[in-house]
């Protein structure tokens, strides 16, 4: 029988799941030795936030969601600041860039996602930023509120709320975005218009079927402007890149074959052993398409790191699942999608829709069965809907494959 | 720690509870200048959901999902009454909290004055402080009642089925004694 | 009706509680009845005491109402199941079950049925008085009759 005290948690993140992994292992263990391991050097901060410090919502103090005593108070020895650079499973060491060498008994990894960069543009100059840190907010707000102009390139989810955002802190930003609408990955092409009327309607200008060929700078290596598909060119300070993110797995690609997240079953276990994945990183399955991928939303990395928490700890928990769900407020007009929005013109594909001005509400059958949701202004169904879904998705937990 | 029995089926959507849920606190406070007494917006709804009425209250679950999806750090269980509780303050009304509710019982609201740009979340308080829910004292139909805690309700409701078993047995007792 | 479930005859049960205690020892490793699927209900005035247990409804309202799919029951065996994982501790399901056979765990918060313990009940086996019994509701229901006529059978 091992000793309790003797086991080593070893955890290489501290956003979202690594610190619901720090909590739940400590609730199962309170005496086993945990540390955190991250290369951003803050406290675990609320990412959903940074566009809410843009707009002025909030403030930096704000991010913090825990006592800032709250690694003291676990007893979790923190390494911030400091990048894993490597992992080897046959010695359970994790190389850190400083050359020291961390033991482990049980691994997380939960290092999220980084920015997807366009192979087009030149990396790393001045002038050009994706949005997942707070210094990256820091920086926007203070060159918005500095009269900059700013161009945000994508119209998802962060670009939507990073123009609505500037829009709210007094700036006027240009939104280009690839897609024939917003929101394409969440919304259909009628609920993207709408957001996208509702948006100009409070004077925010919106580009689509658009995309950034390249950028002009200026004397002093700032921006200038950017040059779109058609060959309009844009006077621009400031280019935000908000095209998603790709799961960070540098540390395991060597180790683990295929693209995309590291895989992981209902309890988080990679192929690698005694190696767990949770959050953005890591490829679960999705209930309503019936496959795994990655699905990089807040309450997913919450729940995937708390379960895998409880697995390192001792305790069989399963993970219930990824729905693909995203909730957000655009400019007092509410949004909603859960699941599987547009529906291919088949037979076994049933849509419902209402529609009455601001209010769109899609549902959309698989079989009979609800698998997704959208709903714009009035959105308080979303809860009992997201019930229905999971529930007419049925038992999943068999359905992992690692 | 409350724990709210809503049997829909019972509701005839009065919105009594509603009403009480709106005033109650205002037996409290302070009135304003013309004498009236500041209402709130109720923290309970009344839905038709397919034909069928929903009272949409928080349960106060023992694992609050709305709890884990809240971003902002705006939900909270409290410790000492086993409640779900909001710090509205800290709310940045992202509608997450909303998304995750399998009840509907947790809402944004736009406050009529327009001291803050975002809607805040609005859900059930659990009416700490009052003897019992207020919606639960005012439903008429008793589509709302009240036990003080869960494990009450169970062992409640099991002496009074059991009171049942008691009645069938004392029979079959009283013809088996009278016969040795 | 020939899912089998613990049925107990209050005739019989002397209100000793052991059920309870080796219901919560079965499934939680510890004697201690505020863990226990059953529940012994007494009427002292009486000299009555009734054990209570889930009763495997023909139509289970707890799944029904259950609103995150939690409360579920094994197709081959038929035994009652609670996916803690999913459990969100909302209640619903104390509520709503007649019997107030559903409790809610004071630690984990999830709810608690009786799952007939893999098909040997703890409560039936270590049960002194032979009130508990395991089997199909018709074998009772027969014996009950059974009883009753026999009864008036002596008149």
């Amino acid at each position: 029988m091992r000793l309790r005290n003797m086991a080593k948690y070893v955890i290489i993140g501290n956003s979202a799941a690594g610190l619901a992994g720090v909590k739940a292992i400590r609730s199962k263990d309170p005496c086993g030795e945990v540390t955190i391991i991250s290369d951003e050097k803050h406290f675990p901060y609320s990412r959903v936030l940074l566009t809410h410090y843009i707009a002025g919502h909030i403030k930096i103090e704000d991010f913090f969601l825990e006592d800032r005593d709250l690694f003291i108070r676990l007893k979790v020895n923190q390494l911030l600041g400091t990048r894993a650079i490597a992992i080897h499973p046959l010695h359970r060491t994790v190389e850190l860039e400083t050359g020291q060498a961390i033991t482990y008994e049980t691994l997380l990894i939960a290092t999220g996602g980084l920015p997807a960069f366009p192979i087009n543009l030149p990396a790393k100059i001045k002038g050009i930023t994706g949005l997942r840190t707070i210094e990256d907010a820091i920086n926007i707000r203070q060159q918005a509120m500095a009269g900059a102009k700013v161009v945000i390139w994508g119209g998802g989810l962060v670009g939507v709320k990073l123009a609505c955002a500037l829009h709210e802190a007094g700036n006027s930003p240009e939104m280009i975005v690839s897609s024939p609408h917003l929101l394409s990955q969440v919304a259909d092409d009628e609920g993207g218009r709408l957001v996208q009327q509702h948006m100009e309607r409070h004077g925010l200008r919106i580009r689509c079927s658009a995309d950034v060929v390249r950028v002009v700078q200026d004397s002093a290596g700032g921006l200038k402007s950017t040059i779109l598909n058609n060959g309009e060119e844009i006077p621009c300070h400031l280019l935000v890149v908000c095209k998603g993110v790709r799961p960070n797995t540098s540390l395991v690609d060597k180790l683990l074959s295929g693209s995309g997240g590291i895989p992981v079953d209902s309890r988080m276990r990679t192929r690698l052993p005694n190696i767990y994945a949770a959050g953005d990183v890591a490829n679960t399955y999705d209930i309503t398409r019936q496959e795994s991928c990655s699905m990089p939303i807040w309450p997913h990395a919450v729940a995937q790191g708390r379960t895998a928490g409880l697995n390192m700890a001792g305790e069989k928990a399963r993970y219930r699942g990824s729905l693909p769900r995203n909730a957000l407020e655009i400019l007092g007009l509410p949004f909603i999608s859960m699941g599987i929005v547009q529906a291919p013109a088949q037979e076994e594909w049933e849509v419902s829709i209402h529609r009455q001005g601001n209010n769109y509400q899609k549902l959309v059958y698989f079989q009979g069965r609800l698998v997704g949701a959208m709903l714009t202004d009035r959105v308080e169904p979303a809860g009992r809907l997201q019930a229905s879904i999971r529930s007419a998705a049925g038992d999943w937990f068999d359905q992992y494959s690692v | 720690m409350l724990a709210l029995r809503e049997e829909s089926i019972k509701c005839d959507g009065c919105g009594r509870c509603q009403l009480a849920c709106s005033l109650g606190p205002a037996l409290r406070v302070p009135i304003n200048d013309q004498g009236i007494p500041k209402l709130r917006t109720p923290l309970l709804w009344l839905d038709e959901i397919e034909g069928r009425r929903q009272i949409s209250v928080c349960r106060h679950c023992e694992n609050p999902i709305c709890v884990d999806a809240c971003v902002a750090g705006a939900l909270w269980v409290d410790p000492k009454s086993g409640m779900v509780r909001v710090h509205q303050n800290r709310c940045i009304g992202c509608y997450s909290c909303v998304m995750e509710c399998p009840f509907g019982a947790v809402r944004i609201v736009y406050p009529v004055e327009e001291t803050s740009t975002n809607g805040v979340v609005h859900k059930c308080d659990g009416c700490i402080g009052w003897q019992a829910p207020l919606c639960a004292i005012f439903c008429p139909t008793g589509a709302l009642q009240t036990a003080k805690n869960a494990p009450e309700r169970a062992a409640k409701r099991r002496r009074e089925r059991a009171m049942f078993v008691s009645l069938t047995t004392g029979t079959v007792r009283c013809a088996v004694k009278k016969h040795g | 009706m020939s899912q089998k479930v613990v049925s107990a005859n209050s005739q019989l049960c002397t209100g000793c509680k052991q059920c309870e205690l080796f219901c919560s020892f079965e499934h939680e490793g510890i004697y201690s009845p505020r863990l226990a699927r059953i529940r012994v209900v007494k009427f002292e005035e009486k000299c009555l005491s009734v054990p209570v247990t889930c009763a495997y409804c023909e139509r289970p309202v707890c799944e029904e109402v259950c609103p995150v799919g939690a409360m579920k029951h094994d197709p081959a065996t038929g035994a009652a199941q609670v996916l803690e994982d999913l459990c969100i501790g909302c209640k619903e399901c104390v509520n709503v079950c007649p019997l107030g056979a559903v409790e809610i765990h004071p630690k984990k918060g999830t709810a608690m049925r009786c799952d007939q313990c893999k098909g040997d009940p703890a409560c039936v086996k270590y049960c002194p008085a032979g009130a508990l019994q395991y089997e199909p509701l018709s074998h009772t229901v027969r014996d009950k009759r059974r009883a009753r006529v026999t009864a008036w059978s002596l008149d």
